[in-house]
This record gives structure tokens, C-alpha cells and sequence, in this order.
């Protein structure tokens, strides 16, 4: 057996089920590690440990008594710390919110609690997912503390990569997500939006912002997205769509998929060794059955201007009143990225969702006749933290297009770079049809040895 | 460029805080958000539906046929 912090979902699962693992060992051995660690790493700003061993004494039980409730029960999992979780502090990173306790669940964690899911704790982001890290401190990369483990779900990343955590969730407005989990060498999920409730999620964007799992392996992300996704009356976003067993679609081999790869932006002043590993990345794919396709998207790298006027003027229509009240308390980043949304004009805004809207007739046309969009995640491996105090690069270049659209995205790892960082790979996949997503990804895991990697953790 | 002194006029009108700091930096963002837009060239000169609100259709998901 594997060191139990090291156990995917599915292992662990499998044998917490057979009455082989005891999910308050699995819960002491994560809660040894982060006293033993996080103090450098930072991944967590609060830990629930004697509600976590409660919980996990509580599904050990269960399962003793009969009483499984599935894949997930007694699998310990970590909140990024934007998300409502009742009794168990929810600062968003800010000072204005810094004694926070929700008296509810967010939807999505409610779900996962029902599924027999463990809370451990929460992470650590970017104050209201866009701001700085200054009340909690950043969080240094797992494979290297110099550098940034990515944001704004950076501590959810960091903490599944260093093994302070099975499975956690982000939230994805332009790649929250999708950038710390190819930075720390996960796999990361933006569902469909409507996919899963926002309901209890701090908001910056409503038309952009989603939830997702952030997982060691495709499996466990397919393992974990069903029981979150659904209708929520809470949410009116949320679509009325059946959910699947995600885990139902993933097979070893991929014939009869095609595979759409973006003529523009995605290819343009790639490091090396980011363009060297997803050439190799596509030649596995088409070894495995898949029809690669290269197609022509046009907008597909211009849309970085309307992206930042859309979720600003979004999110400062959802912070006015508090930037009234509590300014003086908001870090500077977040001040003046909140609060630059009051100055766009409302045509400006309109411009910006027309645009949106020809893209997205774009991109669905584009859809017309392939499967799946595969593309690098970032242009880069990780960077220091040094730089993203000072004036990192644009690290949703190649994410918010599947914000701004609503398609399905995840990263999953495909190589490292040659001082050592993980490179990040994207697939998207039609609306709703996260199971073709999940079906290539899992099939690329099968033939590559990239999501197995883990970080030397140094001792803070 | 964004007008330093018509931020300040903006931000005090709407009762927000900013320090002079971040209205430099936000007049920045601006510039650098609207010169981005600009990039994308002539306004579109189809008419997109008014009151528009997105959400992926679930008919289309469904109504889809694979690829291959």
C-alpha cells in the first residue's frame, strides 16, 4: 500500500469499503502531515482536526454498521477557504471577513458531506479570489518554495500535490482552477457552468464563476463531480440536466473521439519545454485512437480585454456596498480590481457581452465537428513569488475562454519542465459532456506516468 | 489615457475609498483593458439580441452528435 497520504480517492475508497483502512488513520496521517509541513506551505488557513476525527470516526461506524454511502465515504477533502462551511470559519482571505463562521453549507460542500466526505479544513486563495495574501501569506510551491503554487484555489493545489489532502475543491472565474492545479501538477475541473451550485460561494462573477474538484487523477475528479452537480434552487443558474456516472465513460482507449486543436494563440511563444511536452502529449493521444484535428478558432486570444471588464464590472456590482462600508479594510490588490468596475461606462459593459456572445457562436461552431479542444493550460511552469508580488504574467491566457463560454475545462499534468515544475495540459469539452473530457484525460493517465509524480516536501 | 482627477471625482461622487496609489494603478488597468478591446477591431455590426443573459443551452448539449 501506498503511504496513506500518497492514496487516490478511488484507492482509499476501495479500501475504507473492504474495512482496510480505518478514515480516522487516513484523517491522522493528513493532520500529521499538515502540523509537520504547512507551517512553510501554507496550504491551509484553518484545520477542523477534532471535527474532522468526529467525522471520521462517525463513517467508520457507518460502514461497520452496513451503512456505506458510496465511493467518497470517509475520503477526507479540504474547502478553499471562499467557500461556506458551516461552523468552520470562512475568511475568503480578507481581514473583512477574517472571524467569518457560516451557520450553512455551501450546496456543493452540503453534497459532498452527504457522500460521506470528511472536512478537514480550508484553503488558502487570493483575498475574494482576485486580491493579495497578506492576512494568511502566500502559498510557496510544493516543488519548491521559492516559487508560487499559482491562485487563486493555490492552496487547494498545493495541499492535493504535497499530500495534505486526497481531494479539495476551487472556484474557476478565469482559471483559479485550472492554473495552480498545472502549476503543482493536479488535475483540476471547471464543470459546465450551471453544472454545480454557487450557492455559499463567496462571488466575484456571477456569469463566470463555477466549482470544481481538484483531484490526483481524472478518476477521482469523475468520482467527485457527480455528487456536486445537480439543480439547486439556491442557485437559478444551475441547469435542470441529468447528472451521469461521470466514471462510467472512461476507458483505456480513445477511437472514434476527435480532437480539435486551436490554430491560434495556444502555439504562440510557448516555453519549450510547455510546447515539447504537449507535442508529445498529442502524439500519445493519436496512439491511443484519437482523431487530432487542428481548427480555427479567431478569437480564441483576444479576449483578455472584455474578460476584465466583464468580471470587474461583476464584481464590483456584487462588492459596492462592502467597498462603501469596509474600503479601508480591502488588501490593495483587491481594492483596486473590485473596485476598477466602477469605472467602466455601461456601453463599454455591453460591448464586452456582445463580443462574448460572437465567441461563443464561434467556439460552438467550432464544436461542430470535434469532440474535445486540447491545448496547453499555461504558456509557463511555475514562476517565483517574488514575481507575483511585483507583476506576474497573464495567467488566464489560456483559461478564460471557457469562463467567458461556459464549456467544460480541466488541466491534467503532462511532463515537467527541466528544473523540475509541472506542465499543465487542457481539455474542453461540449456543454455538459464533462464525461468526453474526463473519457480523454483518463485515457491519456493510462499510457503516461505524469499524475504519480509527488513533490520532496522540506520541513518549515 | 483615464483621468486621474475624474477617478477621484467618480470614486468620492460614489462614496467609495481609494487611495491615490490604487487610482494610478486602476487608471492603468483601464488603459491597458480598454487598449485590449480596442485590439479586437471594428465594433460588431450584427445585432446581437438585447437582454441577453448567458447560459449554455441544455438543448444544444444534448441535441449535439458526437464527432466521431
Amino acid at each position: 500500500m501506498s503511504e496513506l497520504h500518497e492514496l487516490t480517492i478511488a484507492q482509499a475508497g476501495a479500501l475504507i469499503q473492504a474495512r482496510r483502512l480505518s478514515p480516522v488513520d487516513l484523517v491522522r496521517a493528513l493532520l500529521d502531515r499538515l502540523d509537520r509541513y504547512d507551517g512553510l506551505y501554507r496550504t491551509h488557513i484553518t484545520v477542523a482536526a477534532d471535527q474532522a476525527l468526529e467525522a471520521a470516526a462517525t463513517a467508520e461506524q457507518e460502514i461497520a454498521d452496513g451503512h456505506s454511502r458510496g465511493p467518497l465515504h470517509g475520503i477526507p477533502v479540504s474547502f478553499k477557504d471562499n467557500i461556506w462551511t458551516r461552523g468552520v470559519r470562512t475568511t475568503a482571505h480578507s481581514k473583512t471577513m477574517r472571524d467569518f463562521v457560516p451557520e450553512d453549507d455551501a450546496t456543493h460542500v452540503a453534497r459532498l458531506r452527504a457522500a460521506g466526505m470528511v472536512l478537514v479544513g480550508k484553503t488558502n486563495t487570493t483575498e475574494f479570489a482576485t486580491g493579495d495574501m497578506v492576512e494568511f501569506g502566500d502559498v510557496p510551491h510544493p516543488y519548491d518554495p521559492a516559487m508560487f503554487a499559482g491562485s487563486s484555489s493555490g492552496g487547494s493545489a498545493s495541499a492535493v500535490a504535497a499530500g495534505f489532502a486526497i481531494a479539495t475543491t476551487g472556484t474557476d472565474t478565469a482559471g483559479s482552477i485550472r492554473f495552480p492545479a498545472s502549476s503543482c501538477g493536479i488535475v483540476g475541473v471547471k464543470p459546465t457552468y450551471g453544472r454545480v451550485s454557487r450557492f455559499g460561494v463567496v462571488p466575484l462573477s456571477w456569469t463566470l464563476d463555477s466549482v470544481g474538484p481538484m483531484t490526483r487523477t481524472v478518476r477521482d475528479a469523475a468520482l467527485m463531480l457527480g455528487p456536486m452537480a445537480g439543480r439547486d434552487g439556491h442557485d437559478p443558474h444551475t441547469a435542470d440536466v441529468p447528472v451521469p456516472d461521470f466514471t462510467a465513460a472512461l476507458t483505456d482507449r480513445l477511437d472514434g473521439v476527435v480532437l480539435g486543436i486551436p490554430e491560434e494563440h495556444y502555439f504562440e511563444n510557448l516555453e519549450p519545454a510547455v510546447d515539447a511536452a504537449i507535442q508529445v502529449a498529442l502524439s500519445e493521444l493519436a496512439a491511443l485512437g484519437a482523431a487530432i484535428r487542428p481548427i480555427s478558432i479567431p478569437m480564441i486570444g483576444k479576449l483578455a480585454g472584455i474578460g476584465s471588464v466583464i468580471v470587474e464590472c461583476e464584481a464590483f456590482a456584487l462588492h459596492a456596498d462592502r467597498l462603501r462600508r469596509l474600503g479601508r479594510d480591502y488588501g490593495p490588490k483587491a481594492r483596486r480590481q473590485i473596485g476598477s468596475g466602477a469605472f467602466y461606462s455601461g456601453a463599454e459593459f455591453l460591448y464586452a457581452l456582445q463580443v462574448r456572445e460572437l465567441f461563443n457562436r464561434e467556439l460552438a461552431a467550432a464544436f461542430a465537428g470535434i469532440d474535445a479542444l486540447v491545448m496547453p493550460t499555461l504558456p509557463h511552469t511555475a514562476y517565483s513569488r517574488e514575481v507575483q508580488r511585483s507583476g506576474p504574467p497573464d495567467t488566464s491566457w489560456g483559461t478564460r475562454q471557457f469562463n467567458l463560454s461556459g464549456y467544460p475545462a480541466m488541466t491534467i499534468p503532462c511532463g515537467f519542465d527541466p528544473s523540475g515544475y509541472p506542465i499543465g495540459m487542457q481539455i474542453a469539452g461540449r456543454p455538459f459532456d464533462e464525461a468526453t473530457m474526463f473519457r480523454v484525460g483518463h485515457a491519456y493517465e493510462q499510457v503516461t506516468p505524469w499524475h504519480e509524480q509527488r513533490p520532496t516536501l522540506q520541513e518549515g | 489615457m483615464s483621468d486621474r482627477r475624474a477617478l477621484r471625482e467618480e470614486a468620492d461622487r460614489l462614496g467609495l475609498y481609494f487611495e491615490d496609489s490604487d487610482l494610478d494603478r486602476i487608471a492603468t488597468l483601464l488603459d491597458q483593458t480598454r487598449e485590449s478591446v480596442q485590439a479586437l477591431g471594428p465594433q460588431p455590426t450584427e445585432w446581437i439580441e438585447p437582454g441577453y443573459v448567458f447560459t449554455p443551452t441544455p438543448a444544444a448539449a444534448r441535441d449535439a452528435e458526437p464527432a466521431g
